[in-house]
Parts: C-alpha cells; structure tokens; sequence
C-alpha cells in the first residue's frame, strides 16, 4: 500500500485530536482511531485493528506508570486477571483474521455504543459498601487499600465474585483483540459492577491491563502483517502526543460538558461504522 | 526481625510527636519501602523507558524516511514483518524497518512489564503471585509463537 507523506501527516494531525479527545472524555483514542482510519482514510479494518492496538499499548503504558506510583493501582488483581483478558486477546486476534470485514464493521459500531454508556450513566460506587472477600480473593489476597487523596485517607476495600468478573475479562479481551481497542469499559464492567472494587482502584487497574492485553494480541496482528509501519507509526506518536496533551487540558476543563458534546459525535460514528458493516 | 520492627515503630512515634503533620501526610502516602522495595516504581519505570525508547526509534525512522530522497519510493509492498526481516532491515538503515523495531519494542514494553513483575513477587517471597505472572508470560510468548505459525 502506497501512502503519500502528506496522508501520512494528516494521519498524524488525525491521531493527535483522537488522543485528545480520548483522554479528555476517559475513552481512550483507540475507539476513534480505527473509524478514522476506515472511515476518513479508507483503510481496511485490519489494518486500521493493526494500527490501533499499537496505539493502545503506547496510551496505557504511559498513563499506568503515573497511577502504580500514586499506588491507586491494585497489583495482584490485575495480575490475576490478566490472565483471562490475555487469553481472551489471542481469541480475539484469531477471530479477527476468520470474520468477514464488513461484520467487524458492525460489531465496531455496537461495541462503541455499549462504551458510550458510561458518558450516560455512573457504573459502579465511588466507595463500594459491605464486600466481602469470596473464597477466591481470599487465597488470592486481592483485598487491599488505597490512598483517597479526595477523602485524606487510606480506604481498605475487599473483593467478591471473583470467578465472575475473570470470565467477564476473558470477554473484554476477547474484544479488546478482535477489533483493537483497549476496551477499558468492559474491563471497568468486570471489576466495578461484578467484582466491586472503589471505581478509582478499578480504573487505573484497568489501565494497567490495557498494555499486557494489547501486547498479546499486537504480535499476531504484526506477523499477519497487518501492523503498516507507515500508518502504525504516525498513528501511535499522535495518540500519545494527544493524550498528553489532553491530561493537561483536563486540568483546566470540566469533563461534563465535553462528554455531553462528544456523546452525539460518538453515535454518529456508531452508526456509521454499523452502515459500513451493512451497506 | 522483631528487633528492627521495634526500632522503627519507635522512629515513627517519634517522629509523629515531632512532626504530626509531616506523619500524617506519610501515612496518607504510604512509601512502604518495607514490603515493597520500590517495586511499583520499577514497574513504571519500565513502562515509561519501554514507551520513550520505542516513541524516539519510531522517529528516528520516520526522519530518515524524510531525508532519503528516495523515500516514498522505498515504500514498497513488502514491508518488514517478521523478526529476521526487521532486523536485517534496521541494520541496512532502512527506514521502514527502523520504524517497525520501534514498534516493536513498544509491543515488547508491557512484556518486560510483565516479567519484572515476577521477579518483583519474587522478591516479596509471593510464590502463588510468580506463579501467576508467569503463567502470564507464558500465554504472551505463546501469542508470538502463534504468530509465527500463522504468517
């Protein structure tokens, strides 16, 4: 595939405001890379699935680092869990190279929806009430505490239906590989509603997976040569510069507003992701 | 054992009736160095390194690609994807395969992650925790060889 440098640097300008946004409305920019990269450019969905998984390794190793340091991330859960959203991941790659493109189209455009709910409506506690470590987090030792900088105090939680949220990860992986997101809703889904970790825990955890999912997933898509140097790099540069950009933008801004403009904008995508798949 | 748990139990009282303030800020932030010997900051330490190095090689490649007069031409069908290509290309300066050992290493980052973490269990003696991790590992080097396979 022939790209001019000038397609090469609107993909870079692309990418850029997609991090932006990403971070800005706590989406990620992997959700909006690949109907950019279809949609705008008229990638094929592999390719763009290729693009967009390196994008997400870049995004979530970066933030991760920051979040271990302020010690919200839980080790042992993500640990654990990985395990299922890694194998999940391989599911998801193998799945992507046997389904016809047009359906990842579809699958694309209601996946994005279902990650928009969280704009909408609160998924799981700030500060989860009455959990009781199952026989699982026990002789794992999931239970733990974090620093709450907002409450100026250690919070200790514990964790419950452990084998539940590991077979709702298996699924988020399997999402996460098959169209190259980092599906950190889903994943927010396992720990938050089913497993009942504090939502700051459960997020930064989440981020934490994201890498090591993206990574399992990553080496199948570059040895089917789906991962295009020239589309990979400017795209994983501009997400990260994006990203950046936007965690100090954050500061400033108040994210309501920004997720009310964005939610139309993001089932405008949706649905034009599902056209695509249909048409 | 006993005896150094004592000793700093009375450096931290101490330390609270000199400083209560300075004490209660630590304990909202717990360093806990004891436990943990600084493993979350090596993870993230890695993470970071893992995403500068990789973002400066992706650049490198990208510049020579905008330097060579040629470079848009080079652009051709067949770009690097396997690991022996990669890494013949890199040593002949190609700059396709400069970018892809970038990219590489970016998808290597959370990997190395993943096994500084269980030397970091290791290190806490959490033997059902390094067995954990490296089943991890396992599945990931699984994942490339899989790869392999099906290229």
């Amino acid at each position: 595939m022939h790209l001019s440098f000038l397609v090469i640097l609107l993909i870079f300008m692309g990418a850029i405001v997609a991090g932006m946004l990403g971070s800005l409305v706590g989406l990620g920019g992997g959700v909006l890379i690949v109907p950019m990269l279809t949609l705008a450019f008229g990638l094929p969905i592999q390719y763009a699935i290729g693009a967009s998984i390196i994008a997400v390794i870049a995004t979530s190793s970066g933030a991760a680092a920051a979040y271990i340091r302020d010690h919200l991330t839980n080790l042992r859960v993500g640990m654990f869990l990985e395990v299922a959203t890694t194998t999940g991941a391989i599911s998801g790659a193998f799945l992507a190279g046997i389904l016809n493109p047009s359906l990842l189209f579809v699958i694309f455009g209601i996946v994005l929806l279902i990650s928009a709910a969280p704009l909408i409506f609160k998924l799981g506690e700030e500060l989860p009430k009455r959990v009781r470590n199952d026989r699982w987090a026990t002789s794992l030792k999931l239970a733990s505490s974090y620093p709450d900088e907002h409450l100026g105090r250690e919070v200790s939680y514990q964790v419950t239906r452990t084998p539940l949220g590991l077979a709702m990860m298996y699924v988020a992986g399997l999402i996460s590989g098959l169209l190259g997101i980092g599906s950190g809703t889903f994943k927010v889904l396992a720990m938050d509603t089913i497993m009942r970790l504090p939502m700051k825990v459960s997020t930064t955890t989440s981020n934490f997976m994201i890498g090591v999912t993206a990574a399992a997933s990553a080496g199948l898509y570059f040895a089917r040569g789906e991962v295009l140097p020239m589309v990979a790099a400017p795209v994983a540069l501009g997400v990260l510069l994006g990203a950046m950009v936007g965690a100090h933008l954050l500061i400033h801004l108040s994210n309501k507003t920004l997720r009310v403009i964005f939610l139309p904008v993001l089932v405008i995508i949706s649905v034009q992701m599902i056209l695509r798949g249909i048409g | 054992m006993q005896t150094k748990e004592r000793i700093s139990t009375q450096i931290r009282d101490a330390s609270e009736q000199r400083n209560p303030d300075l004490y209660h800020r630590a304990q909202i932030h717990p360093v806990d160095t004891s436990r943990h010997p600084d493993v979350g900051m090596i993870i993230g330490e890695v993470l970071q390194g893992g995403v500068l190095v990789s973002s400066v090689v992706i650049l490198l490649g990208l510049l020579l690609l905008l330097l060579n007069p040629g470079g848009a031409a080079m652009q051709s069908a067949t770009f690097p994807h396997t690991l022996g290509q990669v890494w013949a290309g890199t040593l002949a300066l190609q700059p396709q395969a400069i970018i892809a050992l970038g990219l590489l290493l970016l998808i290597a980052t959370p990997v190395v992650r993943v096994a500084v973490s269980i030397l970091a269990f290791a290190i806490e003696h959490d033997y059902l925790y390094v067995a954990i991790t490296l089943v991890v590992l396992a599945i990931l080097f699984t994942s490339f060889l899989l790869g392999k396979g099906g290229a």
